[in-house]
């Protein structure tokens, strides 16, 4: 799991089979651990092929929502400039001193255009990127507060 | 002489192999906030003069992407399905 911590706030992203719901074993480079107030971080996870995958995104109780209504998480793939999917965790109405307990939003689907025809909803998954017969995607997470 | 092997810019010294170069994507967390701002009369009469400089819409000559005469073929306009990329019940999104 990827965990970055801005204040009292703690973000976590993993990463789910789907659907099995089973998480993927994550993996940090040897001797490259960010710094505790990192506002970016890089997992590595060994993709199986064909293995559909949705991207569960949790902010931990005692998130602090202050002014700030919405919290957004967006996926970006390589050669796209915007991001394929979005999903938003909207403050509950009991956010005085932090959220009461955990609230996870799960990034599942995108529409994407496969050889110009439009895809609505289509899931992610993983497919024979080999190195042998298994690969390593990796992956980034990034928080943005302006306000730091 | 140069040592160019110095230089690992987005390399690991194993493999030969950066594991990002195999295939990534990035996850971005943002907060986000609206905020509600009178403006001053200037910068309506502004606002106001930049919307009536638009031209009315022309009519549309492309076919529009619904309805029956739409260029754009939808996925569920498929005659026949490629069984390799389409597995069960979802295209495979490939990433490179």
């Amino acid at each position: 799991m990827a965990i970055l911590k801005s204040g009292s706030d703690e973000y976590e992203v993993r990463i789910k089979r789907y659907p099995e719901k089973t998480y993927f074993d994550e993996y940090v480079k040897t001797g490259d651990r960010e710094e505790p107030s990192a506002t970016s971080c890089d997992r590595y996870i060994v993709g199986e092929d064909g293995v559909r995958y949705t991207i569960e995104v949790t902010l931990k109780k005692g998130f602090s929502f202050g002014d700030y209504g919405v919290v957004r998480a967006r996926l970006f793939i390589p050669g796209h400039e915007v991001s394929i999917s979005e999903n938003d965790v909207h403050k509950p109405e009991d956010f005085e001193n932090g959220i009461k307990s955990d609230m996870t939003t799960e990034l599942q689907y995108a529409d994407v255009t496969v050889e110009g025809s439009k895809v609505l909803g289509a899931r992610f998954g993983f497919r024979n990127l080999l190195l042998g017969s298994f690969s390593i995607p990796s992956y980034s997470m990034y928080t943005n507060d302006p306000f730091r | 002489m140069t040592l160019s092997d110095e230089k690992l810019v987005n390399e690991t010294d194993v493999m030969g192999i950066g594991p990002g170069s195999l295939g990534h994507f990035v996850i971005r967390v943002y907060k986000l906030r609206c905020k509600t701002r009178r403006l001053t009369d200037k910068e309506y009469e502004e606002k106001v003069a930049a919307t009536s400089e638009i031209p009315n819409p022309t009519p549309q000559l492309d076919a529009p992407s619904v309805g029956v005469d739409r260029k754009q073929p939808f996925l569920w306009d498929a005659q026949k399905v490629d069984e390799d990329s389409f597995k069960k019940d979802g295209i495979v999104y490939s990433i490179r």
